[in-house]
Order: C-alpha cells, then structure tokens, then sequence
C-alpha cells in the first residue's frame, strides 16, 4: 500500500437484467470479489452507485441493507456456511427465522426447498454428517427459501470436486430457469461460466468483456 | 425474529460449551449466593428484632403515660383549666380523648400496681397489670391448657400469671429463690391460692410492730382508726389461668400478673378508702384526687405507618408517648448499614461472576464470528444478533441465579440447624432469614448483571463486519 492507491474496481458500469444468470469471471485479485460485495451491499464503493430494484444500496444503512438482504437476496458462499449445531432443515429454515415466520410454514417450506434440491433424506443430519455437494445443495436451498428476486453466488463450486460443481451448477440453473430468479455468480472457472446467459470477465477491476451464451429479452431492473 | 426463536437460539449457544457455561454459570452462582446468605443474615438479625417487638407489644402498639412536673405540687383538676396544667393523667377521660384521634383503633387504660403475694413459706412481689378484657384478649395469650381469661363479672379479682411470676418468689426465712436455688417455688399456680396483700406499706409496719393487732386473714383492717396503721386486708385470690412458658422462655407478659383492670380499681379504692392509693397523685395535703388515674393508657394504631404520627400528635396534647415504631426506625438504620455491609461484601463475588460472563461471552464472540456474519449475511438484523448474546448472557446469569438461591437456602438452613438463633441474638428466632422478595430480586440482580456484563461483547457481536466474518480462510 503504502502511498499508492490500489483500485480494487475501476470504472466498472453494466446491468443486469431480471432473471437472468450473470457470471462474474476473473483470476484471483481482479476485483470479482470485490464487486459482488458491493453488489450485495457488504462493501460500499468509494465512488459510484449500486441500484437495486430502483433503490440505491450504497446510501443505505447497515440496518437497512440487513433488512433489504432479508427480504430480497440470498447467498451462497463458497465454503457453505451452514450453521453447525443445525440439522439440514433449520439451516434451510434460518433466513425464515429472521424473517419471523412461525416454525410450522418456516419448517413446511424448508421442507419443500430440501426435496426440491434434492435432499429429501438428509433433512435430520447435521452439515459435518453430509458431503461438500450436499452441503451447497443445502446452502442453494438455504438461499432460495425466503424466495428472494436475487442470489448471489460467490465461488458456489470452489470447494468441491469438479464432478459435484457441474451438479451444483446444473441445480441452480434449473432453479433460475424455473423460478426466474436473477443469480449473479462469482467464479474464476471458464467452463463453469459457460452455465450463465451473460460472462463479465474482469481484470485488474475493469471489465473487458462481456459474452453472451445466449441471448434473452431484457426487461430492465437492476443497473450497475 | 420471534421471542421464542431468539430464547431458543440463545439457549442453544450456551449448551454448545456446556463445560464453559457451567463455569461462568457456577461463578453467578457463588456470587449471588453470597449475597443472599449475606443479606440473609441481616434480615435474621431484623426479624429477630420484629419478633421481639411482636412480643413487647406489636408494631402498632403506643404506650402513652401521663406527664408530672417533677412533684405533685400543682392543684389538679380535669374540669377547670387542665390544658394549661403542665401535668397530664391518664383518667377515664383521657381515655375518652384518645379514642377520638385519628387512626386509633383501641385505647385501654392500664393500671400497673406492685403488689406482695403470699404463699405458704414463699413470698414474692409481684407486678399486678389490670386491662380491660379487650386488650386482654387482643394480647394473644396462650395459656396452659385449663387456663382462661380473667372473668370481668366474677365477684373476685381473677388473676392471669405469667410463665416467669414464680421465679421472683423466694423463701421467706432464708431470703432463697429460684436464681439461688435453681429451683422454682413448690406452687401451683393454676390451683393454689395466694395472699395478695395490696397495701405493702402498712403490712411492713404491723410486721415490724406484731402488737399492732391480729393480721386477720379476711377481715382485718376494719377496726384501724385514723392514728394508729391500719392492718391491711390479705385477699385470698385464685388464678384463671397461666401463660404458656416454662421459666426460661420469655414473652412481654411473663412476669407480670394480669387481671381486670376495674376489678383492680375497685379493690384498691376498698382498701385504700379515704387515703391516697400509692402511685396516685395526691394533692399537697397527701389527699387523693377525685379522679382515678390510670398508670397508662395502651393505644393500637390502625397502621405501622400511622404510627409515628399519631405519637406526634398525643404528643403535642402533652402526654408522653413510647411506641416500638419509633425504636424500629433507630434500629432499622443500622439494620440498613449492616446488611448494606453484607450485601455489599457479597457484592464483590458477584462483581467477579459478572467479569467471568463478559469474558466468557467475548470468547463466544471470537469463536463464532463466522456464524456472527453468515446471519447478518442472510438476514439476521443487529438487533436481533445483540438482543441473541444479551439473552445468552442474561441466561447464564438466570440460571446461576436460581441455582445460587437453591445454594444459599441450603446455606441458611444449615446455617439455621448449626447456630441456634438464641445463642446469637439472645431471642428465639432464625439467624438466616430469606424472605422470597429476596430470592426474586437477587434473581432479577443476577439476570441484569448477566445482561450488563454481555452488553458489550453483544454490541461488539452487532459491529463485527459481515464481510469479514465470512471472508474464506
């Protein structure tokens, strides 16, 4: 560091449609990270704005952005996150839990996400009794129970064996094709980006191309 | 979130280091128990004081007595003028006037009267204590079985012993009594009956001049003129009852003879027919007033609270008042030192129970600073997050609180069994006394130390970065 000034992101600007599958791709320190932070509103940009659904992420409060996660985002972490001491299902049914829900919709729907990833028979083990493929499976369920318009996926494969990762990546773009989620996925794998409608590869912060794998009707939402 | 999630999450945590819950949990413990037996120990001391004031009277009880300018010198009178006598008698009026103050229950006059009783080679002064039949029977007594209040309407004065009235009797040629002998006088109380001679000053003098006729048992005195002394009367008097006690256990009554108080008056004003009844105000010339005086009056407030009040106000019409309230508020300052003393020290305890929490919660804290993040990540509000440690904290502090009030009632009872009260305090009583609004509020105490001590590791919970939390490692 020193005197220097290291732009993590530099003049990035795109958007992202509703329910389409954006993969963010670049080698380790390009900024990926960094961008789908403040994308979620983990980290706030120095300068510039993030627009969500038409509101602006980087004004908002830290109570405020916990709130705006509740109700409109999931995530799915690279090394799973799953809380220890919960079975599948109350990991399934936690973001219900801050949401307030009772414990009988909560569990119900938590049901319903695990049969629908695939878990059905491992709903009453803990995450240290299952397989790194199950656990995203779990997490992927985890994220989508509250129902959020958008998940963010950072490194979803970047712990298991490539035979899981397609599984996985399979799973979540059915879900996105039959749930029409937006998804917004991290990842410095190329063959996995081909997964995604759209790839922004980005290098040292600055995007320097965007695929398209296949071509979808835009109609409009989010903007960055 | 949901109360009942955000109890059950927080719950959860602490079961997860059961070995560090049980330690931070054991310090509450400790601490809130040392001040429970602590302060326990205080309100023994106080109860002990109540229970004797209970015995002396009761709380709400005022003694109220006449005042004398120092002589008798002043005419008295209660028709003409007698607000600005500097003297005040209790007289049936007097009683009058007090019954119509505010927040007086009762007022009865009392009549005390030193009188000697005789029996076979036992002789013995003993106090005579007239009441009315009321405020006898508001005392509570328990008698011996067989025993009964004193009979207003019985055409004899019936007395009411107390439990310790023998223990001032002594033999009459060696001077021995029960606390040279160590044993009581060989009376029965309940069925003996007893010379009880009212007028003490001329039985002394025809003791010591025997010519002066023939001590008739029942009707001597009668032929005595103005000169010579005149033979008092022996009244062959029976008892109706006796206070339950041995010699040793001691009450407000226990050496005082009851009987009723007109009874008393009747008798006295027979005996003492044309002459200053002793302990009477007399005028200059030695002559009884017209009016009878009591030696005091016994006054029930109808509340503790009133009581203080009330004295002030009797005080202000000139009488002189006792009340145990007024004693209770000296004594309860330093009850108040004392067992802020004793709390405090176990205070101290506690003091370090609270540091083990925050520390224990801080290392909570470190240790699940991932999990910290991922909730926020997904959702959970800092609210919620502090609200999780506070409630961990404030369990750790309930249950060390329940668990301390268990320890502390096992302390004060053997604290009980082990160190009888009487040895401690001189009366009966427990020395470790937990009353339940102490096991509630230590309880609560313990719960908001708990609460104090996580507060900061909680705020600093909500603070923690998500993003940091869930950075890959």
């Amino acid at each position: 560091m020193g005197d220097s000034i290291v732009r993590a992101l530099d003049g990035v600007s795109f958007e992202i449609h509703k329910g389409e599958f954006c993969a963010i791709v670049g080698t380790s320190g390009s900024g990926k990270s960094t961008l789908l932070n403040m994308l979620a509103g983990l980290e706030r940009p120095t300068k510039g704005e993030v627009i969500i659904n038409g509101s602006h992420i980087e004004k908002l409060k830290e109570d405020e952005l916990v709130r705006f996660r509740r109700e409109n985002v999931g995530f799915i972490f690279q090394s799973f996150h799953l809380i220890g001491t919960m079975n599948a299902l109350e990991n399934v049914a936690l973001p219900l839990v801050f949401r307030g829900e009772t414990p009988k919709v909560r569990l119900q729907k938590a049901d319903r996400m695990l049969n629908m990833v695939g878990l059905s028979r491992h709903k009453k083990h803990m995450p240290n009794q299952m397989s790194g493929g199950q656990q995203q499976r779990v997490g992927v369920a985890r994220a989508l129970v509250a129902d959020p318009a958008i998940i963010f996926a950072d490194e979803p494969t970047g712990n298991l064996d490539s035979h899981t990762s397609e599984d996985v990546m399979r799973l979540m773009r059915k879900v996105v094709q039959e749930q029409g989620k937006t998804l917004v996925m991290v990842t410095h794998d190329d063959h996995l980006a081909e997964y995604a409608d759209r790839v922004f590869h980005i290098i040292d912060g600055k995007i320097v191309k965007i695929d398209v794998n296949t071509p979808e009707i835009c109609d409009g939402g989010e903007r960055i | 979130m949901r109360w009942s999630d955000l109890l059950r999450m927080s719950a959860g945590s602490l079961k997860r280091r059961k070995l560090r819950a049980f330690l931070t949990i054991l310090g509450v413990v400790i601490g809130t128990a040392s001040i429970v037996v602590m302060i326990s120990l205080g309100l023994g001391l106080q109860q002990s004081m109540y229970e004797q004031m209970e015995l002396d009277g009761g709380t709400t009880g005022l003694t109220v007595t006449g005042k004398s300018d120092g002589g008798m010198m002043y005419s008295y009178s209660i028709g003409t003028g007698s607000e600005e006598e500097s003297e005040k008698y209790i007289t049936d009026e007097t009683i009058k006037e007090l019954k119509m103050l505010d927040h007086v229950k009762s007022a009865d006059p009392v009549l005390n009267y030193s009188a000697l009783a005789l029996k076979g080679k036992y002789e013995g002064y003993i106090q005579l204590y007239g009441m009315t039949p009321e405020a006898m029977e508001s005392l509570n007594l328990k008698l011996e079985p067989g025993g009964r209040l004193p009979d207003p309407d019985s055409p004899e004065l019936e007395l009411l012993f107390g439990n310790m009235v023998l223990v001032d009797f002594y033999e009459k040629g060696t001077g021995k009594g029960y606390w040279e002998t160590g044993e009581l006088p060989d009376i029965d109380l309940q069925k003996d009956k007893l010379f009880v001679i009212l007028d003490q000053d001329s039985y002394f003098q025809t003791q010591e001049t025997p010519a002066m006729g023939d001590s008739g048992v029942d009707n001597g005195g009668e032929g005595g003129s103005e000169n010579t002394v005149k033979t008092p009367k022996k009244y062959v008097l029976g008892a109706c009852g006796v206070i339950a006690g041995g010699p040793d256990t001691y009450n407000a009554n226990s050496y005082n003879v009851l009987c009723d108080i007109y009874k008393l008056k009747e008798y006295l004003q027979k005996e003492f027919r044309g002459r200053a009844i002793p302990g009477q105000p007399t005028t200059q010339s030695g002559k009884p007033y017209g009016q009878f005086v009591y030696s005091s009056a016994s006054l029930q407030a109808d509340d503790m609270e009133n009581v203080e009040e009330l004295a002030q106000t009797i005080r202000s019409l000139g009488y002189d008042v006792y009340t145990n309230v007024e004693y209770i508020n000296g004594m309860k300052k330093t009850l108040g030192m004392v067992q802020a003393v004793l709390g405090g020290i176990g205070a101290v305890s506690l003091l370090v129970a609270a540091i083990g929490i925050a520390n224990t919660m801080m290392m909570a804290i470190y240790e699940r600073t991932k999990e910290i993040g991922v909730m926020k990540v997904i959702g959970c509000s800092l609210k919620n997050i502090r609200q999780l440690f506070l409630l961990e904290a404030a369990f750790i502090g309930f249950i060390g609180g329940i668990a301390g009030n268990v320890l502390s009632l096992v302390i004060s009872a053997v604290i009980n069994v082990l160190v009888p009260g009487e040895s401690l305090w001189g009366t009966e009583g427990n020395i470790s006394y937990i009353p339940v609004w102490l096991m509630l509020a230590s309880m609560g105490f313990a719960v908001l130390v708990g609460m104090a001590a996580g507060y900061f590791p909680a705020v600093r919970a909500m603070k923690l970065s998500p993003l940091a939390a869930i950075r890959n490692e």
